[in-house]
Order: C-alpha cells, then sequence, then structure tokens
C-alpha cells in the first residue's frame, strides 16, 4: 500500500512541480490549490504526509494547519516556505499554542524533496549540505 | 568785592570741570567694552577697568607694554586675547584715531564676545550633526525601502524557481543521455541552481537595515565574512580576485550585532573591489591578529590606495571620491559608528598606487565594550 | 566529543518529546561525551542556512568529522545513530 501525500499550494506549477518528481516515486501525491480544498480532501483520505504552503488566498497556510490539526493530531505536517523572519512570526504564535508542524524551505531541488520525504516516511536520512539546490 | 565774585567764578568754574571730569572718568571707568589707547609706537598708554578684565592685569601691569594686535582704523575686527589661568578671550575691536596729551593715538574698543563665539560655535556643530544624521537617516529609510523591495521580488521567484527546477529534474529523467538536449538541459539546471543561490544571497542581507534594536549576540566572525564572500562572489570570480582568509581556527568569536558588523565587513570589501578595478594583480588578504584585550581583523588590498591628504577624511561624512551618484560617501563614517559603537576602532592605513588596509580593532571582553560606551 | 546541532521548529509538545528522546538516546550511547545545541529556526533562520538546514528536524552531527546531516523521523534510535556514525561506541 502506498503511502498517500497531500501538496496544498495556489500556485499550479508548484503542485506540478511536486506531482512530477514523486511520479516515479513510491508515493501518491494529492493537490490541492487552495486552504479549503486542501482541508476537504483531507476529511476524505488519511494521508500519512501533508505540504502546506503559508501564503494563499483565501484561508492561508496557518489557518489551514490549525483546521487539519484538529482533524489529525500526528500527520507530519511540513510549512513550505522561505526560510525568512517575516514569515516565521505568524508560525511562532501557532507554536505556543502548541500545534506541531515541521518546516522545509522554498525552493527545494527535486532531488532533496525526495531525500526528504523519504526520511520523513521511513525514517532518518542522510543528507548531504551543499547549496540549497544541490 | 571784585575779589569775591572771581573767587567763587573761579570756584564754579572749578566745580563744573571737576563734575565734568568725573562724568567722563564715570563713562570710561563704567563702560562694558575694554578701552585701550595706543600711540603711534604702539604702546599702551591707558586702559579702562573692563579692558584690564579682559587681559587679566592690572593698570600698572598693562601701561608702557606693547599692544600686540595690528591697528586698523575704521575696520572691526576679531581678535584672541590670551591670559592666565583662564582660556582666551575672543574680542571685537574697533579702533578710532584719537588726540592722547596732544599726541595722535588710537582708541581700541574691545567687546568680549567669546561666549556669542562658543554658542556660534556649538550651534554650527549641532547644525552639522543634523545634517549628518538626517542624510544618514534618509539613507537608512531608502536602503530600507530597496532592502524591502529586494525581500519581496526575491520571494516572489521562489515559487518559478522551485518549479524550473522540478521541470527540468523531470525532463532530464525522461530524455536519453545521448539526445542532444541532455546536457542542455543540465545547463538549465545548473543556471537555475545558480539563481536560487543568488536570491537566498539577496534574502540574507535584505534585512540588513531593520528598524528597531538589534541585540549583541556572542557570534563567529567566520559565519558572517563567508555570507559576505559569498555575496559578492561573483564580483570576485569575475574580476578574477584572490582572496586569502585565515582559517576557521583564527577567526575568533566576539560580542557584536550581527547585521552591523556584517555590514562593516560587506562595505570593505567592496570597497576593496572598487579600489582593485582597475589593477592588474586583485588580491585581499583578511588577517586575524590577536593584541591583548582586542582582536584586530585587517582586510587589505592591492589597489590603487588613498592619496595622503584624503586620508584624514576617509571616514567623514559626506567625503567620497566617487562620481556624482555612485556613492553617498557615509559608507566609511557609518562603519566607523558601528566599530565605535561596539568598543572598538576602524582604522586605515594607505600607501598610493600600492594598496590599503583597514583595521578593525575590536574587544574580547563584553565588559570593555560596556566601558567604552560610556 | 561529539558536537551536535539539532534544528527544530518551534517548542510544541511533540518536538519537545522528540528532544527529550535525542537526549536520552545521545546520553545512553555516549554517556557526556557529547554537547548537543537545539536551535529553533522560528528563532534563527540564518542559523539553519548558515548549516545548510532546509527541513527541521535535522540534526547535524559536526564533529567528529566527517559532518553528517539527517532529515526525518527519528523514532528509530538504532537508525539515527547509524546514520550519524556513532555505532559500536
Amino acid at each position: 500500500m502506498s503511502k498517500h501525500i497531500l501538496v496544498i499550494d495556489d500556485d499550479p506549477n508548484v503542485r506540478k512541480s511536486f506531482s512530477l518528481t514523486f511520479e516515479d516515486s513510491a508515493y501518491h501525491v494529492e493537490t490541492a490549490k487552495s486552504g479549503e480544498q486542501g482541508v476537504e480532501k483531507a476529511k476524505s483520505t488519511r494521508f500519512d504526509l501533508i505540504f502546506l504552503d503559508l501564503k494563499m488566498p483565501g484561508m492561508n497556510g496557518v489557518e489551514a494547519l490549525r483546521e487539519l490539526r484538529m482533524m489529525d493530531r500526528d500527520v507530519p505536517i511540513y510549512i513550505v516556505t522561505a526560510f525568512h523572519k517575516e514569515f516565521f512570526d505568524q508560525l511562532q504564535s501557532v507554536s505556543h499554542d502548541g500545534i506541531d508542524f515541521d518546516l522545509l524551505q522554498k525552493p527545494v531541488s527535486p532531488e532533496k524533496l525526495l531525500s526528504i520525504t523519504v526520511g520523513i516516511l521511513e525514517g532518518s536520512v542522510s543528507i548531504g549540505g551543499c547549496y540549497v539546490s544541490n | 568785592m571784585r575779589n569775591l565774585e572771581n573767587i567763587t567764578e573761579r570756584k564754579q568754574a572749578d566745580n563744573a570741570l571737576r563734575t565734568a571730569e568725573n562724568n567722563f572718568h564715570n563713562v570710561i571707568n563704567k563702560n562694558a567694552d575694554g578701552m585701550v589707547v595706543i600711540d603711534t609706537n604702539g604702546i599702551i598708554r591707558f586702559t579702562n577697568p573692563a579692558a584690564q578684565v579682559l587681559w587679566g592685569r592690572k593698570e600698572e601691569e598693562l601701561k608702557g607694554q606693547l599692544f600686540g594686535f595690528s591697528i586698523e582704523e575704521g575696520e572691526t575686527i576679531e581678535l584672541e586675547i590670551v591670559r592666565r589661568s583662564r582660556p582666551p578671550a575672543i574680542v571685537e575691536m574697533s579702533v578710532a584715531k584719537i588726540e592722547w596729551e596732544d599726541e595722535v593715538s588710537h582708541l581700541a574698543s574691545l567687546r568680549d564676545i567669546t561666549e556669542r563665539k562658543r554658542a556660534e560655535d556649538d550651534l554650527k556643530k549641532a547644525y552639522y550633526e543634523l545634517e549628518k544624521q538626517t542624510s544618514l537617516l534618509a539613507q537608512s529609510e531608502k536602503m530600507s525601502a530597496i532592502g524591502n523591495l529586494v525581500a519581496g521580488v526575491a520571494h516572489e521567484l521562489n515559487n518559478p524557481m522551485m518549479s524550473i527546477l522540478h521541470f527540468i529534474n523531470y525532463c532530464l529523467k525522461h530524455t536519453i543521455k545521448d539526445d542532444r538536449r541532455y546536457t542542455i538541459l543540465e545547463d538549465i539546471k545548473k543556471e537555475t541552481e545558480r539563481c536560487v543561490d543568488i536570491v537566498q544571497n539577496l534574502l540574507t542581507f535584505s534585512h540588513m537595515e531593520k528598524e528597531g534594536e538589534e541585540e549583541f549576540q556572542e557570534l563567529n566572525c567566520g559565519v558572517l565574512l563567508d555570507r559576505v564572500l559569498k555575496l559578492l562572489a561573483y564580483r570576485i570570480e569575475k574580476q578574477d580576485v584572490i582572496v586569502k582568509k585565515p582559517s576557521a581556527q583564527e577567526i575568533p568569536t566576539i560580542w557584536m550585532k550581527e547585521n552591523k558588523i556584517q555590514q562593516v565587513f560587506l562595505n570593505l570589501l567592496n570597497n576593496a573591489l572598487d579600489a582593485m578595478m582597475d589593477s592588474e594583480k586583485k588580491e585581499i588578504r583578511i588577517e586575524v591578529h590577536d593584541i591583548g584585550e582586542f582582536y584586530e581583523i585587517t582586510f587589505a588590498d592591492i589597489g590603487c590606495g588613498v592619496p595622503r591628504k584624503e586620508i584624514q577624511r576617509i571616514f567623514d561624512p559626506f567625503h567620497t571620491t566617487k562620481p556624482v551618484g555612485k556613492g553617498t560617501g557615509l559608507g566609511l563614517s557609518i562603519c566607523q559608528s558601528i566599530v565605535d559603537d561596539h568598543g572598538g576602532k576602524l582604522s586605515c592605513e594607505s600607501e598610493p598606487g600600492k594598496g590599503t588596509q583597514f583595521k578593525i580593532l575590536m574587544p574580547k571582553d563584553r565588559i570593555i565594550q560596556k566601558e567604552s560606551m560610556k | 566529543m561529539y558536537q551536535i546541532r539539532l534544528y527544530v521548529a518551534g517548542q510544541s509538545p511533540k518536538t519537545i518529546k522528540t528532544i527529550e528522546d535525542l537526549k536520552r538516546l545521545f546520553t545512553d550511547e555516549l554517556d557526556n561525551l557529547y554537547s548537543l545545541e537545539i536551535i529553533n529556526v522560528l528563532e534563527n533562520p540564518l542559523a539553519a542556512k548558515d548549516d545548510r538546514v532546509l527541513a527541521t528536524p535535522t540534526i547535524v552531527k559536526l564533529s567528529p568529522q566527517p559532518v553528517r546531516r539527517i532529515v526525518g523521523d527519528f523514532r528509530d534510535g538504532d537508525r539515527v545513530l547509524e546514520s550519524l556514525g556513532m555505532v559500536n561506541q
């Protein structure tokens, strides 16, 4: 039984990126174009991993995170964002509320995305330390 | 009868004369301005009390002395009177020709303007300071606005760059190596990775001008240096500059405001690169020396150097040798303020035609920093 | 002497548990011959970028050489130690 990944991002090319990169992998990727749609999908399907964009119109990443956590306390949710103080301010308050999430730096290269995903779903993986895109 | 009348008349005349003398004496003695009579040989013949106060000397000490200042009739000039155990008096002098004891002499009127001068100087200093701060603020706001713009653009680029990376990767996965397009796809991948790097660097520096007070923390200079070198990597590579920097062990960890010191390193390295633009050989040497209670970090280049007459003013705000629009001249002035703020010292040595070396002295100890800031 | 850095996101109960579990794992395996530095990426994104950390949680073993960097699910202690090159101490 393959594991299920949900990608929530309002940018169609980012969604396509995830789909293409995971196409030949052991994982099944579903995408959602908004926070609302992502939450809907999570209601009907049990996901093993959720990638969540931060800046989205309508229900933004933080709101979606809260909704998703209310439904499932354990699923790993990775906020995909630039590592920049400005973006993190809103995440600080979510963390203070005890809500668990992790971070994945955007942009992430296809190679690193695959390695990290394997690490999350199968157990820790060693990862090289060159520049972001390597 | 006649004699009595004569005597009374004489007495009245005497009285009138004495009263007149008294009146004039009072006027001269109580005059707030100093009055000095100088004969044609430049010798002081008379001084009133106000003049004596100006020199801090008694009448007998001044009478018969050489006046010492050149006499210009009809001109008002400023001069400085040096005196014992008091700072010199700044005085405004007007000179008129008079007769003194039937000889042609000069009367110098001296007005003490020491206070006024000091007030003027203070005002000038305050105005200069205000001008400087206003410029720095405008510069800082401009940098902040640029910083925000750069950050905004950088973030916008993240999504498309990520997409390109993934799409290219997919194409590579589905293209056979023999296909002529394979290497081109690899090149696209490399160039895109380069873009990602550049944008990452931009973001690192876009919050250099953030508002609000930055805090002191213990940080390793090496990390800062590497970041700055990475940001300037394109320029360094393009211009074939050799950069020699100390090993990781030699680079100290010090108390600092991260963004500020980063700014200093960036500024000094940028200046070094500018200085070597027209040089045949280009080399930047960064060294760290342990000097008692300080670390000395030096940035040396083998560029055009700073002319001797410029070097005194190199840290002055607004001083720049760059053409209009190319530099505000605030960079080094800001750097010096930053280093001062850390309890350190920024200095410059240069030999025109040979090169320039900037030395940053940073205190090892936090306590020293706090002391220096008092 | 092992020098280890653990990068996490925030301080949720689950993250704290991960930290505690790892501390226990390292202590059991290395006694006190290690130093563990916890870095909250939310507070210090620049540190993450300097260390080339792309995701949380990430464990970076700085010394002894070679530098190792692992990412993902750390619940399997043996796997963590193996990936960091720390077995058979």
